[in-house]
């Protein structure tokens, strides 16, 4: 299958979806319609980039609930609620859940689009910053422990003095470590190896006081 | 009299403290022991010192005699000295004394020392011979050397001339003299002449004798033996010559001995030794004031120690007694007859006397109250034994009765003199029962009582009147002094069988009840379960016996630990059941009653259903809610319309789409907007232009019919519905379905209105009631916090709410149906006390309820 970005949608209503439908693909995007949470969930799979446009209220799952269960197991598609008239509380439960915007029936065409447009930007995004982290992660792994650490205190902003106190050894040796740090995390620069341990989301072991 | 005095002599012993007391019987027995010891021991010290002095003066008066004689003896020896000496043989072989038969020649006198004499010589210590005289051989005085002149004749000398040289001690004149006789000779056996020394035995001689002591309490003397003249002594002062020697017995102790070794036989002389009586008895009489003093000594000590030793004794005593008097006084409440002071021992002898005295009373009082509860057992006993429940009869070993209780023979008809000495089991068993009762009898005396044999045992009895009765018989082997006798019990059970009928179908109650009845105890094991119980246990998957699921476990011991009865519901697959544990806290167990509730709970549910088809229908009909409905129904084919639309623009714009596309989505558009269409057909047969189906109903009715649809809603939001429905029938011509909507509007919007208010506090009101002979009317009260007035005024205003999904259609349209049916809807609220909505309805008495 191929992994052009889809648009999702999820409504009861098959006057709903296929308007919807002939709407976005107007605009050349790929559409997939399902007619209950469930279809949608068997369907999909987490691989898949695009965005997901959903009716709040269905029979049978609801979208919030769909949300949950999106969120539960971790697939981090962006949503786009539909909401009906007199929703409004459950539109904003929908926000706080984590859906990316809320659109109202009726609604204004340029609107729908220009939501869908954003939701796949941070789908591609989001995409990019996970491979990115894959990536990240593979280097991480070719590390020494002790590499691993002069790593994390070089992008905490220690100097090499400072780590080379820490960890008792002289800062030549530091110097050294860090260099092989750099080669092997494949980063030109400091700024680059920092955005990476920000990407991984490195936090600092923080080394025990001697 | 005398009693009275040595009572009063007790009493004054009795108030000396004990250590006192031992320390006065101590000093008493010590002077007395001294007084009678003091004269006992003296005198036997005197006889002591008495008999030792006789011995040390017999002792010193051979001493003294010894040294006597040692200076005779030493007297001669001077002789013997002088006699041998080279002067004397010189001379005597130089000289020639003339031969003369008589001794009328004057012997030659000398005053100056003769050379045949050593000038220094005779002389022992200071004594001196008075005179030397120098005798030829045949005893003649030849030459005398004299230093005074001679007191009496010489020639009387020489009787006591032996031929020996000799010492001996003469009286001459009644002058005891020393005469050393030494015979001088050249050769052996030749005498040549013979030397004399004559020494006056004088006070100085004696003394001198004595040199070696000067003792002078010692005295020495010579007495003449016959005449116990005192011839000379060492001391003239005081002892005078001539004296008598009893003159002196008085005064001093004597001892006389004879000096026969330096006396000739005809000589008696006596050497007497003196010892001064003042002397001795001074020395025992310091003797004896020093033993008077040691013994007073003795005395001093023995008393201090006697009397410590009687004190320690006495404190002790004092110290057991004051224990013995705590101990009587607070383990056997005796009066505490001894105090702190005073004589303990006479005390003590008091409370013990004391002490048996209440003894006594008390086993007497003991034994009385003992006896008193033997008369008392007795009586009850008997008592007992009467009016004991249980026939009691007493046989002997025969089998015959000796005894029987009021019961026995009550129960059996005959009088208690029928009864005795007869066979028992003639008289009151069944005859089949009759070989039981003997095989009970005589198991009983070969075995223990407690067998189960003689216990019991279940057996037909027979009265006078031959009415039979069952009896449970227990007999009991009394073994007495003598003899065996048997206790049979016989206990009427014909009421217990009876009760136990009773029991058995009180028992039926459960096993034949419809419905589960189990019982569970703690552990949650099933003690009994009905017949009715299978399906349950069947769904919990357990038989009799078996523990319950842990659920239904914990129920129960949450049951039995708060102990009250709870009420669960358990759904199986075609019945429902409700549970209700009901805890018996004393036995621990849990009993369930269960209650088929499947039909209820299907009426209920069918009650449900309707109801949810009712609020369908109300959603609908009930305006506000319907346009919210509304809205989103409308939304659905509005909202595909416009992405229809607008995909089509902007296909066309982009000139993408195909025309058949294009006619497609047209053709959509036009569906979608006939959906629209007849969303709003719809809407429109339901509000209002809906031709009114009039009848007649009771007002009260639809009241209550109305009420049973909110029954559900209201108990879930905890309101109290009270209905306060008119006597009589309130008949009204309406359109049953509008008027309904209209009122569950109303109670809809009361129970909103009460949701904010505190559970206890909801209470919905529906009041029916005639106003007039042509007006009914309904009131809708809610104890809501009401309706500020401000909001009264637009309450009937269309698309006024104050729900967040209210459109503010309800009551409007209320309105319209009330006018519709010439009946007005208004409301009175007080901000804070409620609300009360009015429904006037037009209502013709005269009208007949059809079916009424």
């Amino acid at each position: 299958m191929s992994n052009r970005p889809t648009v999702f949608v999820v409504d009861d209503d098959q006057a709903m979806r296929n308007s919807l439908k002939w709407l976005i693909e107007s605009v050349s995007m790929q559409v997939e319609t399902f007619e209950s949470a469930n279809a949608f969930i068997q369907s999909y799979y987490p691989g898949r980039s695009g965005c997901l446009l959903l009716d709040v209220r269905m029979p049978g799952m609801s979208g919030l609930e769909l949300q949950e269960y999106l969120k539960v197991n971790q697939i981090a598609i962006p949503v786009i609620i539909i909401t009906g008239h007199g929703d409004v509380p459950m539109a904003v439960r929908a926000m706080k859940a984590g859906a990316v915007d809320f659109i109202e029936k009726p609604f204004n065409d340029e609107l729908l689009l220009e939501s869908i447009r954003h939701a796949m930007a941070v789908d591609a995004k989001q995409r990019d910053m996970q491979s990115q982290r894959a990536e990240i992660a593979t280097r991480l792994a070719r590390l020494t422990p002790r590499e691993h650490e002069v790593m994390l205190m070089v992008t905490n902003g220690k100097a090499n003095k400072e780590i080379a106190t820490s960890l008792g050894v002289s800062s030549k040796t530091v110097e050294a470590h860090r260099a092989r740090v750099m080669e092997k995390m494949e980063a030109d620069s400091l700024a680059e190896l920092v955005r990476m341990a920000i990407n991984a989301n490195l936090t600092l072991v923080e080394t025990p006081e001697e | 009299m005398s009693a009275l005095s040595s009572s009063k002599w007790q009493a004054k012993l009795a108030a000396v403290p004990l250590p006192a007391l031992s320390l006065l019987v101590g000093i008493l027995c010590g002077l007395l022991m001294w007084l009678v010891l003091e004269p006992i021991q003296d005198r036997r010290l005197a006889n002591l010192f008495h008999d030792e002095l006789v011995r040390r003066l017999d002792v010193r008066a051979v001493e003294t005699r010894q040294r006597f004689e040692h200076f005779l003896q030493e007297w001669r020896q001077v002789g013997s000295g002088l006699s041998n000496h080279w002067r004397i043989k010189n001379y005597l072989g130089s000289t020639a004394w003339h031969e003369s038969k008589n001794s009328d020649k004057q012997a030659m006198l000398h005053q100056q020392t003769p050379e045949w004499l050593d000038p220094g010589y005779p002389k022992l210590n200071s004594i001196e011979p008075k005179h030397v005289v120098l005798l030829d051989n045949r005893a003649t005085p030849r030459e005398i050397y004299q230093k005074q002149s001679l007191s009496f004749d010489l020639d009387q000398l020489f009787e006591f001339y032996s031929g020996r040289n000799e010492a001996l001690v003469t009286l001459i004149d009644q002058v005891p003299y020393l005469l050393v006789w030494s015979n001088v000779s050249y050769l052996e056996d030749d005498l040549a002449a013979v030397l004399l020394l004559i020494v006056p035995v004088d006070d100085q001689f004696l003394l001198e004798s004595q040199s070696m002591t000067n003792d002078s309490d010692t005295l020495i003397a010579l007495v003449d033996a016959n005449t116990l003249k005192l011839l000379s002594s060492s001391n003239r002062e005081m002892i005078a010559r001539d004296s008598h020697l009893n003159d002196w017995h008085e005064n001093y102790l004597l001892t006389s001995q004879a000096i026969t070794r330096f006396q000739s036989m005809e000589q008696s002389l006596l050497f007497t030794t003196l010892v001064s009586r003042d002397a001795v008895e001074k020395t025992i009489l310091s003797i004896t004031k020093l033993a008077q003093q040691d013994r007073f000594l003795a005395t001093l000590v023995y008393i201090i120690v006697f009397s410590v030793i009687f004190y320690l004794i006495s404190a002790k005593i004092s110290h057991v007694l004051v224990r013995i008097s705590r101990f009587g006084q607070q383990a056997l409440g005796i009066e505490q007859p001894v105090t702190k002071k005073g004589n303990q021992l006479l005390l003590l002898e008091d409370w013990v006397k004391a002490f048996f005295r209440q003894l006594i009373s008390a086993r007497d009082t003991l034994r009385n109250r003992q006896e008193e509860r033997l008369r008392e057992t007795e009586v009850l006993k008997s008592a007992l034994f009467d009016n004991s429940m249980v026939s009691i009869v007493t046989l002997n070993q025969e089998g015959i009765i000796v005894e029987v209780n009021g019961t026995a023979f009550k129960t059996f008809g005959y009088s208690r003199n029928q009864l005795i000495g007869r066979h028992l089991e003639e008289m009151a068993i069944h005859p089949n029962d009759r070989e039981r009762f003997r095989a009970m009898l005589t198991a009983c005396i070969s075995m223990s009582a407690s067998n189960s044999k003689c216990r019991g045992q279940a057996m037909q009895a027979v009265t006078v009147n031959g009415e039979e009765k069952s009896v449970e018989c227990s007999v009991i082997s009394i073994h007495l002094h003598q003899q065996t006798v048997f206790n049979v019990y016989l206990r009427d059970i014909s009421g217990q069988k009876q009760a136990q009928r009773e029991i058995t179908s009180l028992a039926k109650l459960a096993s034949e009840n419809p419905s589960p009845v189990l019982r569970i105890n703690k552990r949650g094991v099933i003690v009994y379960a009905n017949a009715a119980s299978e399906p349950l246990m069947g769904y919990w998957d357990c038989e009799r016996g078996q523990t319950l699921p842990l659920y239904w476990k914990n129920l129960v011991a949450s049951s039995l630990r708060e102990g009250t009865t709870k009420e669960y519901e358990v759904n199986l697959d075609s019945q429902i059941f409700s549970l209700q544990l009901a805890p018996i806290l004393e036995l621990e167990y849990v009993n369930i009653y269960g209650r088929d509730i499947t039909r209820i709970r299907m009426a209920e549910m069918q009650s449900r259903q309707h109801q949810s088809e009712l609020v369908h229908v109300c959603r609908l009909s009930t305006m506000g809610e319907m346009s919210t409905g509304l809205a989103h129904e409308l939304n659905q084919p509005l909202s595909a319309i416009v992405n229809f639309a607008s995909g089509c623009v902007r296909r066309m714009q982009s000139g993408k789409g195909g025309e058949p596309e294009i006619i497609d989505a047209i053709a959509q558009i036009t569906a979608q907007a006939e959906r629209a269409g007849e969303i709003i057909k719809r809407l429109r047969t339901l509000v209002g232009k809906r031709p009114q189906e009039h009848e007649v109903v009771n007002l009260n009715h639809l009241v209550l019919e109305v009420a049973s649809f909110i029954e559900f809603e209201a108990n879930r939001q905890n309101v109290e519905v009270i209905l306060e429905l008119s006597e009589g029938v309130l008949p009204v011509e309406v359109d049953l379905v509008q008027i309904e909507q209209v009122m569950l509007n109303l109670v809809r919007n009361a129970i909103d209105a009460m949701k904010q208010v505190d559970q206890n506090q909801r209470r919905l009101v529906l009041k029916t009631g005639r106003m007039s002979s042509r007006e009914v009317q309904v009131l809708v009260q809610d104890s809501g916090s009401g309706i500020p007035e401000q909001t009264q005024k637009h309450l009937f205003d269309a698309f006024f709410s104050t729900k967040k999904s209210g459109m503010g259609m309800g009551l409007p349209i209320s309105q319209k149906i009330m006018q519709d049916h010439k009946g007005m809807i208004e409301v009175e609220s007080e901000y804070g006390h409620g609300a009360t909505f009015r429904l006037v309805l037009p209502s013709d008495p005269t009208i007949e309820l059809p079916g009424f």
